[in-house]
């Protein structure tokens, strides 16, 4: 069970002047489990292809199937797709229409025809799950919440549908530091305890270096870099080339390295960092 | 002179036509509406039909574009013909059965109407083809302004229109994006009954409401922190100045009108000379 | 000279419950800050810190319900000093489709300057010069919808520019760019206040955009917590981490080695860090 994409190809409005390709021949394969960012600037593709993911756009030409459900299929069962992609839009609060926040997250699982007795069921997890206390927030009005609390309820609208493959497009815009915190760390928990595939696009390079075990760059339509975080923000010049950011730490650790300096793989964070430099206290590394 | 168009009708190229002073455009469209009224012979349509086509010609539109507006009212037309074919009962009888008749005059009345109704449509979709929205806000504005001594608010309601034309480009993405998030919630809105498809619509109307608002706030934040105190001391950014190209466009356009008015004051005294209202 | 001087103002928002009854939501709570000429000045805080309620307490959206704001000796209390205070105080807000008013760029510009009765030739040249400060002259004549996040503020920038104010007050117009934009923004900020002179108030809530101020404003619920250099106020991490801000990766990293012992310095260019290090190995 995965996501397998052959020869992905999307234009907009084909045989017009206004004929544009975002998606040339992609190829990649996402298995379960695992968390993936895509980084790109706008315009590069990136948007439409992760909305070919649950068939918000259909596939044109090419080859994409999500857990043995073939999406290039015109008959393909959108309902199943829908409930095992589930999709966070950019400031996904303004998506809230509900009286209450229970009424807002039941709205996929209705639409998924689950029986009452599971709706309740779901719906409650994904309130505690992203970390709103049920009983306190089940007859509020979302309007009524912080933008940090609207855009988890938000979050918990989807995950009531209890997708297998969670695909967010940047999911911390707009965030302080405490509320980008809150909501990657649940992410990751999402990931790593419940096994849920995450695909995050984000534009903040620092934030997916030290989450994402797996980074696809999207340039002009095409997946240039298909890599480990390590070994893309290794690649300095290129990315730096493209216009994106190279994180601290990476730009850190690989001056160090430049001039031969031996640090462990997979030191990302701070703290790991700090560990690292540490280590090499008093030793003859150089 | 090029402009991204958003929306609209805008066939964006550059022509003599597209260069001529919103005003005069529209006040020559104007002309073209009460004028056409004054054709009720077919030479005066074919006087029309010559200068339509120039216009349109000289626009650099193609004819086709033009020709799709007719689409909208084609139901009109069509039932407007089979009105007067059967309710005029002049001339010479060509074909009866029942109480169906079809007369001569009929079939002429018919004919004149159809092509009243087409070149009327296609007159004022040459304006909007060749004339940016901003550019019509502009001439309304201008073209209404003797009417604010007798207090009519006519740059409230020019503001109105331009910042209607700017949230509309913003108004489609967000509409766009409600509706693709609900989908992925599995909203469904292509099947059920009538009842149904509404209540569909719901979660996308209210968060739009909640956006518009929320733009209406901001908006009056950044309209207030940029000094605007209503009409009062403003000025003018656009100069709207008049070219070669508007006398001549203009003048192109009495010439045709005064001619299509003469045959159509002559019609009566000239009422032995049939061809001029054949 | 102080530009803008805030005297114990506070501003605080009613809340109308459901059983009829109402309450109070804290924005401002009795603030005190000079706001000096010609100075950088970076307001930060987490999101609900108030940080954008001040901000529209500076040119009088908003009214200290208690206490006063001065601007250039005019009081924002006084209705008639309004017109006056908004031509000296600009401002940008977060959501750039939400401040255009106009659908071609060089007349969303020109709005505030008709507002202010400039007639031609000054008002096109007013247009003209606020669209070259901001590098945005090129698209004078194009809609604004199709650009990028980071050129709509700097058109937006460009429109409380054509005024002239001498302060220029950017209210979370950061907050939903990406970085490339931030960027852009930043930078057109920066000129404004090196080569103009210009007061300009940066109010986010990201912590690199604080290193080019030569203050910063600590909010957290309502109140300023601290004021200082950038240098002053990373110091204070654990302070920070309380009002939900994070000091930049490199930076913490630099005082947490230092805590370990090296002999680094303090500085947000990871590179410069990673010399240091190389050295002392």
């Amino acid at each position: 069970m995965s996501i397998v994409v052959k020869d992905l190809n999307y234009v907009y409005n084909p045989k017009s002047p206004f004929e544009t390709t975002a998606l040339h021949n992609v190829n990649l394969t996402i298995e379960d489990g695992e968390f993936v960012a895509i980084v790109g600037h706008t315009g590069s593709g990136k948007s439409t292809f992760v909305q070919h993911l649950n068939a918000l756009i259909r596939v044109q030409s090419g080859v994409l199937s999500v857990n043995g459900v073939n999406l290039h299929d015109k008959k393909c069962d959108l309902k199943k797709v829908r409930s095992l992609v589930g999709m966070v839009f950019q400031y996904p609060e303004n998506q809230l229409f509900a009286d209450t926040v229970a009424q807002d997250v039941e709205f996929g699982p209705k639409n998924m025809g689950m029986s009452k007795h599971q709706i309740s069921k779901c719906v409650q997890e994904a309130v505690k799950l992203v970390g709103l206390d049920w009983e306190t927030v089940k007859a509020k009005s979302p309007f009524e919440l912080s933008g940090g609390e609207r855009r988890r309820v938000a979050l918990a609208g989807v995950l009531a549908m209890q997708p297998k493959v969670l695909v967010l497009d940047e999911p911390t815009a707009g965030l302080d530091p405490q509320g980008k915190h809150e909501i990657l760390s649940l992410v990751k928990k999402l990931n790593e305890e419940q096994g849920v595939t995450v695909i995050m696009v984000s534009h903040d390079m620092n934030e997916v270096y030290e989450n994402a075990k797996r980074i696809i760059v999207m340039k002009e339509g095409e997946v240039v870099y298909d890599t480990t975080p390590e070994e893309l923000f290794s690649f300095e010049d290129e990315i730096v080339k493209m216009n994106l950011e190279v994180p601290y730490m990476a730009q850190f650790c690989n001056y160090l390295r430049r001039n031969h300096v031996k640090l462990p793989k997979g030191v990302k964070t701070v703290n790991q960092v700090l560990e690292a430099v540490n280590a090499l206290k008093g030793g003859s590394n150089v | 002179m090029f402009r991204d168009i958003t929306f609209g009708q805008y066939y964006p190229v550059d022509s003599f036509v597209h260069r001529m002073d919103a005003r005069i455009k529209l006040l020559l469209a104007i002309l073209y509406l009460v004028g056409i009224f004054f054709v009720t012979s077919f030479v005066g349509f074919a006087w029309l039909t010559i200068f339509l086509l120039t216009a349109i010609f000289v626009s650099k539109v193609p004819l086709k574009s033009v020709i799709k507006s007719i689409k909208g009212i084609l139901v009109l037309l069509i039932f407007t013909a089979i009105l007067n074919v059967f309710f005029t009962q002049e001339g010479n009888l060509l074909w009866g059965w029942w109480i169906f008749n079809i007369y001569d005059e009929g079939l002429k009345f018919a004919a004149k109407m159809m092509l009243r109704l087409t070149y009327l449509v296609m007159g004022t979709s040459l304006l909007t083809l060749t004339t940016t929205a901003v550019d019509l806000t502009h001439a309304i504005e201008s073209l209404l302004k003797p009417l604010s001594f007798i207090k009519f608010p006519v740059h409230e309601l020019a503001l109105i229109m331009s910042l209607t034309l700017s949230f509309i480009p913003s108004l489609i993405e967000e509409t766009d994006r409600i509706i693709r998030a609900q989908k992925a919630r599995g909203a469904d809105f292509d099947t059920g009954g009538l009842g149904q498809r509404v209540k569909a619509f719901v979660p996308i109307l209210i968060p739009l409401l909640v956006s518009s608002f929320r733009r209406a706030e901001e908006l009056a934040f950044a309209m207030n922190s940029r000094c605007y105190e209503g009409s009062t001391k403003r000025t003018q950014f656009r100069v709207q100045k008049l070219t070669w190209r508007d006398a001549v466009g203009s003048l192109f356009q009495l010439i045709f009108f005064v001619a299509i008015f003469l045959v159509f004051a002559m019609q009566t005294t000239w009422a032995n000379v049939t061809w001029l209202y054949f | 000279m102080d530009a803008i001087k805030l005297q114990n103002a506070t501003y605080n928002y009613k809340i109308f419950n459901d059983d009829g009854t109402q309450s109070y939501a804290v924005g401002v709570d009795d603030v005190t800050l000079d706001i000096k000429q010609g100075e950088f000045l970076t307001l930060v805080g987490h999101n609900g810190s108030g940080k954008s309620t001040l901000a529209k307490l500076l040119n009088g959206l908003f009214l200290p319900q208690k206490g006063s704001v001065i601007v250039f000796g005019m009081d924002t209390a006084n209705e008639k000093n309004l017109f006056e205070i908004r031509k000296n105080v600009g401002m940008v807000f977060q959501n750039p489709d939400n401040q255009m008013v106009a659908s071609i760029i060089e007349e969303d510009v020109a709005f505030g300057v008709e507002n202010i009765g400039i007639p031609h030739p000054d008002l096109a040249e007013r247009v003209h010069w606020a669209l070259e400060s901001v590098g945005m002259e090129q698209f004078a004549k194009r809609t604004p919808h199709k650009l990028s996040g980071g050129q709509k503020q700097r058109v937006a920038i460009a429109g409380a520019l054509a005024i002239k104010p001498q302060v220029l007050v950017l209210d979370e117009s950061t907050a939903m760019l990406d970085p490339q934009g931030r960027k852009e923004v930043l930078a057109v900020a920066k000129k404004l206040n090196k080569e103009f002179g210009m007061t300009v108030v940066l109010i986010t809530h990201f912590m690199e955009e604080v290193l080019q101020s030569d203050r910063v404003v600590v909010m957290q619920r309502g109140k300023i917590i601290a004021t200082g250099t950038p240098q002053e106020i990373f110091e204070q991490r654990a302070l920070l981490e309380k009002a939900g801000l994070k000091v930049p990766r490199t930076i913490e990293l630099a005082q947490k080695l230092k805590e370990s012992g090296w002999a680094v310095e303090d500085t947000a260019d990871a590179k410069s860090l990673g010399e240091m290090i190389c050295r002392l190995l």
